[in-house]
């Protein structure tokens, strides 16, 4: 193909493909005058969502803070037989398509499952409760907060902290003081993309939970449950969670920055004062 | 080695104490882990807390006080409030130091100090190191490649080859009489085959062999063509018949490369 002519596929192209990845977002913010979206947002169904998404999601963030940071330091840090093996299972969910994710805790927690008759027995019921919402938004967003923890955890010199048991520090005190201040900035971009990714769950969340208004319908629900009957407040949860996109792509970078500054080599840009012996 | 005495690796056996304390045993299963032994570690890059001052990088194994006290010491007291990425080589280097020795050890472990120095500043630092361990009280295990830093600043020296211990001695004593073909090239002499009876091998230092260019009476020589003329100011070091020679430079003047020579020594010591 002569030079010029590649240069046109190559742009039309292209020009096609960004046309079609941002039309879409540009219609969702045409086709519902934009000062009627607070009003849309008010509706009790939105409200509810808004609520149900919040409280579950910021439990499920906590449990994945609580139990995903000591798994991720583990997999950065110990090197053992099956440690590939164990770092693929974590990162299962992220390919796994969310409605068989849904289905997947069903058969371990729901009625007839591996441990739902031994929950049953103990009084404890989970599908289809709000519990199961945040069992789901956990399972999926899970894997993001602890592949990126390993990434932060791995990318500590290990002679910080060997420096710092030698200097008397127990491992809680090295972990506290220095493995943790130095992944800081990598888990919070973890954090930041496992909470997105979780407030976006919808698949797992319907099958495992269902959308029962103001008790495990989120937003995403919201969304589907509103098409038919109110389309505009659809819309209108359809732009709130694209500026919430925003502000998480928005906050991922600005931290890609400050991890940037705070990296444990010498900088080779930064100023350093003159070799002085 | 150091890794082994601090507490970061474990060997297969043996023991390691201090006095009565002791921190590792095989045979009885002792095993501390490195905050139970009283080490002070200086790591060959330092490894410095980038997101600490200066001050909290000391003070992280002692008190605020101690610390301040070491950085009047170590003549970086002005640095207290800097973070490590922002300092020289040298500076780092005495951070590194003021930081294990905060923890009041029983014993310091430096790994290769100098290695990341440039060679400027190493000379400078060498010598502060120097004077710097006479007055530690507590003794001191160094471990380096370089032999000017190990006859420099230690008072006894052990050389260890492919993980066996070859020779301890002073300084003095490896000079003079070194046990092995080894020890002998690690402080700097030639090693002589074929020159003396019976297959010795020899061992003399450069300064104790001189060129001339006619058949020397001396006890032991070797013929050759000189190869290499190198002066270093007072001093040139001169390579001939496969040895290293190191002669006042007046008396180098008159040699030219290519030509005949001899290599004469009458000190030597036997090796083996």
């Amino acid at each position: 193909m002569r030079g010029r002519a590649f240069d046109v596929v190559v742009i039309a192209s292209a020009a096609l493909a960004l046309a079609f990845l941002t039309l879409p977002l540009i219609a969702l913010f045409t086709q519902v005058p934009l000062t009627d979206v607070p009003d849309l947002l008010g509706d009790p169904v939105v409200t509810d969502a808004i609520k149900v998404t919040l409280k579950t999601n910021l439990i499920a963030d906590a449990l994945i803070l609580l139990l995903g940071t000591p798994t991720a330091f583990l997999l950065a840090r110990r090197r053992f037989r099956g440690r590939t093996f164990i770092i693929t299972l974590v990162e299962l969910p992220l390919v796994l398509p969310p409605a068989v994710a849904g289905i997947a805790l069903l058969a371990a927690f729901g009625r007839g499952g591996l441990f739902g008759d031994a929950l049953a027995n103990a009084g404890i019921i989970l599908p289809f409760t709000q519990w199961a919402v945040v069992l789901a938004v956990a399972f999926v967003a899970a894997p993001f907060y602890v592949r990126q923890g390993i990434a932060a955890f791995a990318a500590v010199d290990p002679q910080l902290p060997a420096a710092a048991r030698t200097l008397g520090a127990s491992p809680w005190r090295t972990f506290r003081r220095i493995d943790l201040p130095l992944a800081a900035s990598g888990l919070a971009a973890g954090a930041v993309l496992a909470f997105a990714r979780g407030v976006g769950e919808f698949g797992a969340t319907i099958v495992f939970a269902g959308s029962v208004r103001g008790e495990t319908q989120t937003l995403t629900l919201g969304i589907y449950d509103q098409l038919e009957s109110n389309f505009d407040a659809a819309l209108a949860i359809g732009i709130l969670l694209v500026a919430l996109s925003g502000a998480v792509l928005l906050g991922v970078k600005m931290l890609a920055t400050w991890r940037s500054s705070t990296s444990t080599s010498p900088s080779p840009f930064g100023p350093t004062r003159s070799a002085s012996a | 080695m150091l890794r082994a005495v601090a507490g970061l690796l474990h060997p297969d056996a043996g023991r390691i104490a201090l006095d009565d304390d002791v921190w590792f045993d095989a045979a009885r299963r002792v095993r501390l882990p490195p905050e139970r032994r009283a080490v002070g570690l200086v790591f060959q890059d330092h490894a410095l807390f980038p997101h600490l001052t200066v001050l909290r990088n000391v003070a992280f194994g002692g008190t605020p006080e101690r610390a301040r006290e070491l950085l009047e010491r170590f003549g970086i007291a002005p640095l207290a409030d800097e973070r490590p990425p922002r300092l020289s080589g040298g500076e780092r280097q005495r951070v590194a130091l003021a930081r294990a020795l905060a923890r009041d050890p029983g014993v310091l472990l430096l790994d290769e100090p100098l290695s990341a120095l440039d060679a400027h500043t190493r000379a400078v630092v060498r010598g502060e190191l120097a004077a710097m361990l006479r007055e530690l009280t507590i003794p001191a295990l160094l471990v380096t490649h370089d032999h000017r830093d190990a006859l420099a600043l230690a008072d006894r020296i052990g050389v260890i080859v492919e993980g066996r211990l070859r020779q301890v001695g002073t300084p003095a004593e490896l000079l003079r009489a070194p046990a092995d073909p080894f020890v002998a090239t690690f402080t700097g002499a030639n090693v002589v085959r074929g020159v003396a009876p019976g297959g010795a091998v020899l061992a003399v230092q450069p300064w104790d062999v001189r060129v001339t260019l006619v058949e020397p009476s001396a006890k032991w020589s070797v013929p050759g063509l000189i190869e290499a003329i190198e002066d270093e100011g007072p001093r040139a070091r001169v390579r001939v018949g496969g040895l290293v020679a190191e002669v006042p430079t007046s008396d180098a003047t008159h040699l030219v490369i290519g030509a005949r020579a001899w290599a004469a020594f009458d000190d030597a010591h036997v090796i083996g």
